[in-house]
């Protein structure tokens, strides 16, 4: 049998993952609320790579607006949170995206829709941007990013949409439709929320990176 | 009468045609039993590495037409082909990540492996003893062929690297990188040598110049770059092209004195795009040949001619494109 050495943090994760860890009135607010962050942790499955792409320009500005007044295609909001596999949040983790714009073209000689946005104290981004169109050569519409954060594994994938043609309604089954897609869990649904007259896409895609 | 500005256009359309047929030819047409899906040209040993959708590897003396061997594979879906330059080793990668070094006088596997995910970038060494292997978004891994041995894995970097190339002598090792930097390494070793940092979008394909000291790259920046091996020191740029172009592959010619480069239109990397010769001394632009289809690949002949393929339905069509 194979005996492994637990850190007070891993012991306590166990704990409460069994139910065997109780806060008792005697600690303190703080050391009860930790303790019941604690027990709303749960191991999460990494999120799935997905290449790179040959797109990709370093130095995006940080800006959550990717979506200029005015600009074409139908305005979308991607939300998350970023997590480890052990259910953590990682605030300051660095998320960089990059996308076609709505007629399917990147922007190389400048940054239009690249952005590098950091997560906020709780894990969480958000950003503003337009539904990418259809780039030639690919088959689905993408969101392209870049997780980076201390102690873990860069991570790149691709954000996908189940609202997409190509999956004819069932993602689940027709994600191999293009061949970069490695999980059906990267495809995401779409809300359509707004007034009539101003429709816009909700996606939330939440990224959980692996420790080094 | 014309004006003078439409009289200028017809005469570099003119110049531009003439140039095209002398640079091109007609090309030689290998007929297939199915679409290509993959390609791999050594313009020294005369032979062109053809996948196509029938699962079959076909290995031919393009300069003969003549079929030498044909090779079932286990699927289609293969995303990188290459062969040495003896013509000895032809390599196939699939989407799976199953790789394989065919052996291509008996049609014997080699050497065969499952690699994390499928091949970005390969590049045999220019004395066809060592094969670099770059699965996407992992490190780059160096075997001994003949040997059928792991010789060791360069460190981790973001993304993984798009494009190697082994300089002449074979004791460096260089990477376009998808983190946007090209590094240079001992191929010995695989030890970091030096880095370059001044592209801002990913370098997608390089070379090394003949004696070994500079390396030339170029990507999504559009600008062909010239890096110190030694030092990772930017060394100078060439002109930025107007193009919305990206590189696809580049190659230096044996005596040092061109470098030649397959576009990739960014806009729409599945349409043709140029095939382009800069001279190295100068930097100027030697000359620009628009390719019917696709060109997926290139290689210089031992003296000096520039061999260039593409697919056209069943057809793999081979041009002579200097």
């Amino acid at each position: 049998m194979k005996h492994e050495r637990l850190t007070r943090r891993e012991l306590l994760l166990k704990s409460a993952a069994l139910g065997q860890l109780t806060v008792v009135p005697a600690l303190s607010f703080d050391q009860a609320l930790w303790g019941w962050q604690l027990s709303e942790q749960k191991p999460r499955k990494p999120t799935a790579w997905d290449e790179i792409g040959p797109f990709y320009k370093r130095d995006a500005p940080k800006s959550a607006q990717l979506r200029r007044p005015g600009d074409p295609g139908l305005p979308v909001r991607v939300s998350g949170t970023v997590f480890d596999t052990r259910g953590n949040v990682l605030s300051g983790a660095k998320i960089e995206i990059w996308q076609a714009n709505h007629q399917g073209l990147y922007d190389l000689d400048g940054y239009g829709y690249r952005s590098t946005l950091i997560a906020d104290g709780e894990g969480r981004y958000d950003f503003d941007s337009v539904m990418p169109g259809h780039y030639p050569g690919r088959v689905c519409q993408h969101i392209h990013y870049l997780v980076s954060a201390p102690g873990h594994k860069p991570l790149t994938t691709q954000l996908y949409f189940a609202t997409d043609p190509i999956f004819e309604g069932d993602p689940e089954h027709n994600y191999t439709r293009d061949p970069l897609i490695q999980s059906s869990d990267l495809v995401r649904p779409v809300t359509l929320a707004g007034d009539p007259k101003e429709i816009h896409a909700l996606v939330n895609f939440e990224i959980v990176v692996e420790q080094l | 009468m014309l004006s003078r500005g439409f009289a200028l256009m017809l005469f570099a359309g003119f110049a531009a045609a003439t140039m095209a047929q002398e640079l091109q030819g007609s090309p030689d047409v290998i007929k297939l039993q199915a679409p290509v899906t993959s390609v791999a040209l050594s313009a020294t040993a005369n032979r062109a590495a053809v996948v196509s959708r029938d699962k079959n590897l076909t290995l031919w003396d393009f300069a003969a037409g003549r079929l030498l061997r044909t090779i079932a594979l286990a699927t289609a879906d293969v995303d990188v082909t290459a062969i040495s330059n003896d013509g000895r080793w032809i390599f196939t990668g699939d989407h799976a990540g199953n790789v394989c070094i065919w052996e291509a006088s008996t049609g014997h596997a080699q050497l065969q492996l499952r690699l994390p995910h499928y091949p970005g970038a390969v590049s045999f060494s220019h004395d066809s003893k060592l094969i670099a292997i770059a699965p996407m978004g992992d490190p780059v891994q160096v075997f001994d062929v003949a040997a059928a041995r792991a010789l060791y894995q360069t460190n981790a970097v973001t993304g993984g690297t798009a494009a190697l190339a082994f300089s002449r002598d074979g004791t460096a090792i260089a990477t376009a990188d998808a983190d946007t930097a090209v590094r240079i390494y001992d191929a010995r070793t695989g030890k970091l040598v030096a880095e370059n940092r001044d592209f801002l979008l990913e370098p997608l394909a390089l070379d090394f110049s003949s004696d070994g000291r500079q390396v030339i790259a170029g990507g999504g920046d559009r600008i062909v770059t010239f890096i110190d091996a030694a030092s990772g020191k930017l060394i100078r740029r060439l002109e930025k092209t107007d193009e919305p172009v990206s590189f696809s592959s580049l190659k230096v010619s044996p005596d040092g004195s061109l470098v030649a480069a397959i576009l990739m239109k960014a806009e729409n990397m599945t349409q043709p795009a140029p095939v382009v010769m800069w001279e190295v001394s100068s930097g100027q632009k030697k000359s620009q040949w628009m390719p019917t289809t696709l060109a997926l690949c290139m290689d210089w002949t031992r003296d000096g001619r520039l061999i260039s393929a593409g697919p056209e339905s069943d057809s793999l069509l081979v041009w002579r494109v200097r």
